[in-house]
C-alpha cells in the first residue's frame, strides 16, 4: 500500500515537474533533479520494504562519543 | 528573477516560529524540570553575542546571501566545502523536524498509519509553502505567530485552576554544572539554529537593522518558551515533566472547564503543525539556495522538490524509534557546534579583516 502511494507521488513529480524541465531545455537542472529522484526513490523503497538502510545517526553518534 | 523582499516584522515572526519550533511540544528541556527556566534565561544571554555576529555578517555585506558572502570571502574551493556542510545541516534539521512531527502524530493520534504517509503529507505542504517564495513565507509567519500566541494565552488562561506554583520549589535544586549543560543544549536547540536565516539575507530590506531583527526575534521567542515552561511545570509538577516525552500535550490534556471545555490538546497539535511547517520550509529554502549556488543554477525554486525528497529520505532512515530520537538531543548540541558557531565565526573574522583592508 505504502509502495503504491510512493510510486504515485513520484510519478506525479516526474510528470508535472521533471518533464516540463526537459521541454524548457533546462538540461543541467533536469539531470541533477533526476539523479536525486532516483537515489531517494531507491532508498525510500528499500526502507519501506523492510531492508535496513544504514542511518547517518549512528555515524554521527559514534563520531561525537569518540570525541567527548 | 525579481528580488523577493520581506519586512522586518515578517522576519521577526518567522524567527519566533523557528525558535518555538519543536519546543512547543518537547517543552524546552525536561531534564531540569523546575530549573529549566533558569537554563532558558542563561541560554538567551549566551545567544546574544552569536546573534550579534550573524547580524554583523549581514551588515557588512547587505543584499547578499550567506553562500555569496562565503564565496566572496573564502575563494572557490573552501567556500564549496562550507556550502556543502551548510546544505547538509539545513537538510538534517529539516529531517529532524519532520521526524519529530511524524513520531508525535504516531504516538498521539494516528497509531496505525504508516510513517511514510504522515511524512509525505507534511512534506507536500512544506513544498507548496516554500515554492510560493520567501515573501509568502513571511506573510504566513505573521499569521502563524498570531495563532500560536493566541493559543498559548488561551491554554494558559484555561489551565489557571490546575496551576500550582509550589512546583517551582526548591529553586536551584540541580547543581550549576547541570544547569549550564542544559542551557547549552537550549542554546544550540533551538536558539542557534537561526543561523539558517543567514541564507535568506538577500531578501532582507536594506532599511532593516539586522541587529534589531535578530535580537527582537530571539527575545520574543525566549519569552514564548518561558511561558511554555511556566505552564508545563506549574501544571504537571516535577516528576511528570521529567517522565513525559511531550509535556505540553499532557499539560493541556488536563484542562477541564466545568466538564464542558475538555480535550483541547488538539490546539498543541495545531501549534506544532504550523510552526513545524514554517521551520521545515526555512530549512528547505536554505538548503535549496545552497544547492542552487553549488551547481550555479538560476532559480532556487527549481531545486525545492528534489531537496524535499532528500529531506524525506533522511527523515525515514534517520531513526528506528522514538528512543533513538530523544537520545540524539544531547548529542545534537555538540554535533551542531561547527555549523552554528565555528563556520559563522570564521566567516565573520575573515569579513572583518577584508573590510579593514579595503
Amino acid at each position: 500500500m505504502e509502495f503504491i502511494v510512493i510510486v504515485i507521488v513520484y510519478f506525479l513529480i516526474i510528470f508535472f515537474d521533471l518533464i516540463p524541465m526537459f521541454k524548457k531545455k533546462q538540461i543541467k537542472e533536469a539531470i541533477i533533479y533526476s539523479v536525486i529522484i532516483i537515489f531517494t526513490f531507491i532508498i525510500i523503497t528499500l526502507k519501506i520494504g523492510g531492508i535496513n538502510v544504514p542511518s547517518p545517526y549512528k555515524l554521527i553518534k559514534n563520531i561525537i562519543t569518540s570525541i567527548t | 528573477m525579481p528580488k523577493e523582499i520581506i519586512s522586518s516584522r515578517q522576519i521577526i515572526a518567522s524567527i519566533i516560529a523557528f525558535i518555538v519550533g519543536n519546543s512547543v511540544i518537547l517543552g524546552v528541556n525536561s531534564e531540569l524540570a523546575q530549573d529549566s527556566w533558569i537554563a532558558l534565561i542563561i541560554a538567551t544571554i549566551l545567544i546574544i553575542p552569536l546573534i550579534l555576529i550573524y547580524a554583523r555578517i549581514i551588515k557588512l555585506y547587505p543584499g547578499k546571501d550567506f553562500c555569496q558572502i562565503v564565496e566572496l570571502l573564502l575563494g572557490k574551493i573552501l567556500s564549496k566545502i562550507i556550502i556543502i556542510l551548510f546544505i547538509w545541516y539545513a537538510m538534517h534539521l529539516g529531517a529532524l523536524v519532520l521526524k519529530f512531527f511524524s513520531e508525535f502524530t504516531k504516538i498521539s493520534a494516528l497509531f496505525n498509519t504508516p510513517e511514510i504517509i504522515i511524512l509525505m503529507t507534511m512534506t507536500i505542504v512544506t513544498v507548496y509553502l516554500s515554492k510560493s517564495g520567501i515573501e509568502v513565507l513571511g506573510r504566513w509567519s505573521i499569521i502563524v505567530c498570531t495563532i500560536i500566541c493566541f493559543l498559548l494565552i488561551l491554554t494558559i488562561i484555561f489551565s489557571i485552576p490546575n496551576m500550582d506554583f509550589n512546583n517551582f520549589f526548591p529553586i536551584m535544586n540541580h547543581d550549576l554544572k547541570e544547569i549550564l549543560k542544559s542551557s547549552f543544549d537550549i542554546f544550540s536547540f533551538p536558539f542557534a539554529e537561526i543561523v539558517l536565516f543567514l541564507s535568506m539575507a538577500s531578501s532582507y530590506s536594506q532599511k532593516n537593522n539586522p541587529y534589531k531583527i535578530y535580537l527582537y526575534g530571539c527575545l520574543l521567542g525566549s519569552i514564548f518558551l518561558l511561558s511554555v515552561i511556566i505552564r508545563n511545570v506549574s501544571i504537571l509538577g516535577v516528576p511528570l515533566v521529567k517522565s513525559e516525552y511531550f509535556p505540553s500535550y499532557t499539560a493541556t490534556r488536563l484542562i477541564n472547564i466545568g466538564d464542558f471545555l475538555t480535550r483541547i490538546e488538539g490546539t498543541i497539535t495545531i501549534n506544532f503543525i504550523f510552526v513545524g511547517l514554517t521551520k521545515t520550509a526555512v530549512c528547505l529554502i536554505a538548503a535549496s539556495k545552497g544547492f542552487t549556488f553549488l551547481f550555479n543554477l538560476k532559480d532556487y525554486k527549481i531545486m525545492i522538490i528534489p531537496i524535499s525528497l532528500l529531506i524525506l529520505m533522511l527523515a525515514t532512515i534517520m531513526y528506528n524509534n522514538v528512543i533513538e530520537m530523544f537520545e540524539f538531543i544531547p548529542i545534537y548540541s555538540i554535533y551542531a557546534i561547527p555549523f552554528q558557531i565555528i563556520i559563522p565565526i570564521i566567516v565573520w573574522i575573515v569579513a572583518e579583516i577584508k573590510n579593514k583592508k579595503e
